[in-house]
């Protein structure tokens, strides 16, 4: 066996091992113990904490509503508002003053008679335009640049997860439609088929039930797509309804072998579906200004937005964040830099109509004064909810708790 | 068949870049790929996650430039990872840091039991290894054992060939167990 030989058998085994499969028999020893030894390097996998995953995921959701917001600014708001923005500029005031003081001096001449005398022959006949002063042809609208390309993962599998509605009420047979499609040009094999389907809480990340996969495989051509329908009745493994709310469905598991080739790649695939209350969402945008303080620590809850989609909250301190620094006298001159802001862990949970339901840790951003905190695309709350407490029960090194009662009469 | 996410898909506003929905997928599927990327990496798990932090943020920003038809998603984001990581390193080399090598071994040890510490110790040692071979074999067994990316996914990343990085794999792995089992029995 020459050495190009020896190296793909290895890189095979190689992929074999990362799968958590064993290794073919028949390699040289050479190869074999640095393919244990790969088996070793697998242990220093460290999965994120649950606490960066939440944390990170809201303040990157901030950071898009943000941007999204900043887009939205750019376009120009109502016209008034583009009015107000132009009117701000010195040139466009002096134009605007001008030309109000020109239109006031013109209607008191009119009333006073100055005009009666003097009809200029003009005003009878059918306005004309000269050539040089006929209005311009409108420019055509620009046309939109088109926005970004949708995102398109590039495995050689695409797998799409539907439903029939855009959300089910609780209790309502939920249809659940896989489609994969052989995204590459060679012929693939799917094993096993159905794959292996999982239903997890969005919030929590809890499998509430699972589909077993079957024990078939199914072969694809190339542009070729093959459906896998389920059904699911909305009880949890226990046969117990599940609380409305956001979950994830996942095909998983799925092996995929190309062509003639021995190497397997397995992925996964799926999306998100809600389950409403069967009275309906709640849809309300509160502007609050609640704060508690415990433990010296205030913060403030500022917002809570509830829509059909999920609810979002967000709260505000200034106690937190920033560095202790070494004792400065009072008269200090010049006074000192303040301390950077630094983030901090922030958990909250909120309950309604005796529910509780985690929020897990929020996003942070940094004004000058303090630290913004937001907890978002929680699950819905169902429109009859009368009260809902918002309860932050950790915040930095401080335990809480901060407790925010909103009415939503 | 209505997609579930149309309820809360709000669309790109402009160039905005990236929709919630499509972030949150595109998050959930690679946030552990890229963290495990960083760990090993940098040695500290704090580093880890504020790089980790660092490429999400990027990918917000520079969603909008992202051309489906030029590269996969995978590899335009571990190509954000790795540049992300050169940065940090440049950094750390104008800060006059202290080698990762060291920094492993400075790593207090908890007390715990025999076999937990000697699982740290194996752990430490292993990283300590993975700090001895040079930069590009470091990034490839990274992207391969970390973000669990395919060679031609990593061949597109660091702009080599996929043979390349196949050689490379075959031999960095066996530097590895060299050296560790060099401490072993030494």
């Amino acid at each position: 066996m020459d050495k190009k030989d020896m190296e793909r058998d290895f890189l095979n085994n190689l992929e074999r091992v990362l799968e958590g499969k064993e290794i073919e028999p028949g390699l040289n020893d050479d190869s074999r113990s640095a393919l244990d030894f790969a088996r070793k390097m697998l242990s220093l996998r460290v999965n994120p904490s649950p606490l960066f995953h939440d944390t990170l995921r809201n303040r990157m959701l901030q950071k898009i509503e943000k941007k999204e917001r900043e887009a939205e600014h750019e376009k120009g708001g109502s016209f008034w508002e583009r009015l107000w923005e132009n009117w701000k500029r010195p040139v466009w005031r002096t134009v605007t003053v001008g030309l109000v003081s020109a239109l006031v001096i013109v209607v008191i001449m009119g009333y006073s008679g100055m005009f009666t005398y003097f009809t200029p022959q003009f005003l009878d006949e059918e306005p004309a335009l000269p050539e040089t002063a006929q209005a311009p042809a409108p420019e055509p609208a620009p046309v939109p640049e088109p926005g970004p390309a949708p995102l398109e993962l590039q495995a050689p599998l695409e797998v799409i997860m539907s439903t029939e509605e855009d959300f089910y009420r609780a209790g309502e047979d939920v249809a659940i439609e896989f489609v994969f499609i052989n995204t590459s040009d060679e012929e693939q094999t799917i094993r096993p088929f159905p794959p292996l389907v999982e239903i997890t809480e969005s919030g929590t990340g809890e499998t509430v039930r699972s589909f077993p996969s079957g024990s078939t495989h199914r072969k694809l051509l190339p542009g070729e797509a093959v459906e896998y329908e389920l059904n699911w009745d909305q009880l949890d493994s226990q046969g117990q309804p599940v609380l409305p709310g956001w979950f994830n469905v996942y095909a998983k598991e799925i092996s995929i072998t190309r062509g003639t080739s021995k190497r397997t790649i397995v992925m996964s695939g799926g999306g998100r579906l809600l389950i409403s209350y069967p009275q309906g969402a709640m849809e309300l945008d509160i502007a609050l200004d609640q704060s508690q303080t415990v433990n010296g620590v205030t913060v403030a809850l500022e917002r809570a937005e509830f829509t059909e989609g999920g609810v979002n909250f967000y709260a505000f301190t200034s106690s937190l964040g920033r560095q202790q620094s070494s004792r400065v006298e009072p008269n200090a001159y010049p006074p000192p830099e303040p301390a950077p802001l630094e983030p901090v862990i922030a958990h909250a949970e909120y309950t309604y109509n005796g529910v509780t339901k985690d929020a897990g840790y929020a996003g942070f951003g940094f004004r000058e004064d303090g630290i913004e905190l937001s907890w978002m695309r929680l699950d819905p709350v169902p429109s009859d909810a009368g009260e809902l407490t918002f309860t932050i029960t950790k915040l930095g090194d401080y335990e809480g708790p901060w407790e925010f009662r909103i009415s939503l009469e | 068949m209505k997609k579930p996410e149309g309820i809360l898909d709000r669309p790109s506003v402009g160039n905005a870049g990236v929709s919630r929905d499509k972030f949150i997928e595109l998050y959930e599927q690679y946030l552990p790929r890229v963290f495990r990327y960083m760990t090993y990496r940098v040695s500290d798990k704090c580093v880890a996650e504020d790089l980790t932090s660092e490429v999400f943020e990027k990918v917000i920003d520079k969603f909008a430039s992202y051309k489906p038809g030029k590269s996969s998603i995978s590899t335009w984001l571990f190509t954000i990872a790795r540049n992300t990581l050169i940065d940090h390193y440049r950094k750390a080399e104008r800060k006059k840091t202290v080698p990762l090598e060291n920094i492993v071994e400075m790593q207090e040890t908890k007390s715990s039991p025999e076999e937990e510490y000697e699982r740290q110790e194996e752990q430490q040692r292993l990283k300590v290894c993975l700090a001895a071979l040079s930069v590009q074999e470091q990034e490839i067994v990274s992207l391969k054992f970390g973000s669990e990316l395919n060679n031609r996914q990593i061949a597109g990343v660091m702009g080599l060939s996929e043979t390349n990085i196949g050689t490379i794999l075959y031999r960095s792995i066996r530097k590895l167990r060299d050296c560790f089992g060099g401490w072993q029995n030494g």
